[in-house]
């Protein structure tokens, strides 16, 4: 059984990461084609970083995905608040809402999305897709998430702390401030992170709408594919490779002095 | 953050005045080809791609038209967008580079005289094969459809119009046939081919896979195999003798352009010749810019895969748009795919 178990583990891994390590061997091989290896060579890297458009299409995204967490994050974290302390009409159905942006299929979220800007384009004649309807269309389902998560973690923090906050002569915002919102950070930074990973590596919602001059990563690499990925994609996509382990293992550090 | 919001905006705004949006496949134009109009105009170009036609012809009927300057549509669109009134009609006068045109490319047959539209690149569509891996000599569709022809383990192209036309053309009809029996003979060759050979793939993946020896022959088009001869020297291509497709891929203006002159003037730099050499030198297709021959690379030269020789190119026809015979095609493409 064990011996199974090994097994499987070996061969889950080995799914897992063997694409990821074709890719990285791929943007080192001279040969711009792929499949066989040619040499090892850095050329990738340097066309990459004298072709401003690949760079472009990287600003574009990271743009969109840090403007999306900050935006997401707060309101979503305003949403939680709201929804767990306040009891107000409406408040079930709010709930009930918060819930239909996650399970909605993204390709329904899309076409819609595009439906509803191409609308608005024709009655106020000036709404353009561009990185805002990007931004504007993440942020719509990607508050809902962040919200959930921090949700969660609210239920977790004991309702007597914020009551002897407030015994303690503490208003109201200064509990939040000292009380709630350092035990909701946990919960907030998930949220964000979580934000973070969907709207940088988004293609579908992105891919309704988007607008000219505002193709981003995941956009131009599913274009590269009906010709041929070039190598300087796959030397882009080993530098993100590594800025996100080199986050994951800093995370994990910081976490551990703590 | 927010500020970071703003400042994209009023970028945004601050830029367009002086830039060319461009909207073509990815990868398919070289980057010191924008480079070099750049530098030459102070304009920036915007290129955003697309992954196939009918998502470029969706984005630009979705109001697009009025966002991108210059776009690259495959040469059986050019009549289509024109008709729907995506593109307009160009003004020849500002097109001074027109005359470089090799004389087949001044009146081609999917936009006569070239109204609407300048020819990018051409290329054809035909077999790849692995010389080292194969019985005997490769010249004819027979290796895909003929059981006796079969000749190693085969691939065909997953596109609909180009693997019914090759059937069609196996059996001495026209690419753009639309009679149901004969639509009906192609259907049964399709399902035998199918059933000998590896199945279906897109051009990238059926290459990588005649890399990889994983096939030996597959149904290609001509730059992709050219593009790596020189790092695999045993694939050839060929145009079949029953004869194969020939495409050009088209660039047109927008009728709402943002940006008129400078697309013009974007057009017009396409046509000089050191610039189309070094277009189609990156893309290993032909240049129908008859001017821009000596700079090509000699490999692309005297290429008969590049350029077919006059008896070749007599075989070769372009698909055309048949109207509503489409779904007669659909239908067969369905049940070759289903069985």
């Amino acid at each position: 059984m064990r011996r199974l178990l090994a097994l499987y583990t070996l061969f889950m891994l080995f799914f897992l990461y063997l694409p990821i390590a074709v890719i990285v061997a791929l943007s080192f091989n001279q040969s711009r084609f792929g499949v066989q290896w040619k040499g090892f060579t850095l050329t990738w890297y340097e066309r990459l970083f004298s072709h401003p458009r690949i760079l472009e299409y990287a600003e574009n995204t990271l743009v969109v995905a840090l403007v999306i967490t900050a935006i997401a994050t707060l309101l979503g974290t305003l949403l939680a608040l709201g929804l767990y302390r306040y009891r107000f009409r409406g408040r079930g159905l709010l709930f009930g809402l918060l819930y239909v942006p996650v399970v909605v299929p993204d390709i329904v979220m899309g076409v819609a999305l595009l439906l509803f800007f191409a609308w608005l384009r024709e009655t106020l004649g000036f709404f353009r897709l561009s990185l805002f309807t990007i931004i504007l269309g993440h942020v719509t389902y990607q508050l809902a998430y962040v919200a959930i998560v921090v949700l969660g973690r609210l239920a977790t923090i004991e309702p007597e702390l914020e009551e002897a906050a407030a015994d303690l002569g503490a208003g109201r915002l200064a509990t939040l401030r000292y009380v709630t919102l350092p035990l909701l950070a946990p919960g907030i930074l998930a949220g964000a992170l979580l934000a973070f990973t969907l709207s940088i590596d988004d293609f579908v919602i992105t891919f309704f709408t988007a607008g000219p001059g505002s193709t981003t990563l995941p956009l131009y690499i599913y274009g590269s594919t009906k010709r041929g990925i070039s190598p300087e994609i796959h030397a882009m996509s080993t530098i993100l490779i590594a800025v996100s382990t080199a986050g994951v293992l800093l995370g994990r550090l910081v976490q551990k002095r703590r | 953050m927010k500020r970071i919001l703003v400042l994209t905006l009023f970028l945004a705004a601050a830029l367009a005045a002086g830039e060319l949006r461009l909207f073509n496949w990815a990868d398919y134009i070289p980057e010191e080809v924008l480079a070099e109009f750049e530098r030459r105009t102070g304009a920036r170009v915007v290129l955003d791609t697309f992954e196939s036609p009918e998502a470029m012809l969706a984005k630009l009927a979705a109001g697009g038209d009025a966002e991108y300057d210059v776009v690259v549509p495959p040469d059986y669109y050019v009549l289509e967008m024109a008709r729907a009134g995506l593109i307009r009609e160009l003004d020849h006068a500002k097109l001074k580079n027109l005359k470089n045109l090799a004389p087949e490319f001044q009146d081609p047959a999917y936009d006569p005289q070239n109204r609407h539209s300048i020819p990018y690149l051409w290329g054809t569509t035909g077999i790849a094969y692995d010389a080292e891996a194969v019985r005997g000599e490769v010249d004819s569709w027979a290796v895909f459809f003929d059981p006796e022809g079969y000749q190693g383990p085969c691939l065909l192209l997953d596109e609909m119009r180009e693997t019914i036309g090759a059937a069609l053309k196996y059996l001495g009809y026209s690419l753009n046939d639309t009679d149901p029996a004969h639509l009906e003979e192609a259907k049964e060759l399709l399902i035998g081919a199918k059933r000998r050979c590896l199945g279906f793939a897109g051009g990238i993946e059926a290459r990588s896979r005649l890399l990889a020896g994983d096939a030996a022959i597959v149904h290609a088009y001509s730059g992709d195999i050219v593009q790596i001869q020189p790092e695999a020297p045993a694939v050839r291509y060929v145009v079949p003798k029953e004869g194969g497709t020939i495409w050009t891929d088209a660039v047109v203006i927008t009728k709402r352009a943002p940006h008129p002159e400078l697309a013009y003037r974007f057009l017009d730099f396409l046509l000089e010749p050191e610039i189309a050499a070094q277009i189609a030198n990156y893309n290993a297709y032909a240049t129908p810019v008859a001017a821009a021959l000596p700079y090509l690379d000699e490999a692309l030269k005297n290429n008969p895969a590049v350029f077919p020789p006059p008896e070749v190119r007599k075989k070769l026809e372009y698909i055309k748009d048949i109207g509503d015979a489409i779904r007669l095609y659909d239908r067969v493409w369905t049940e070759v795919k289903a069985r």
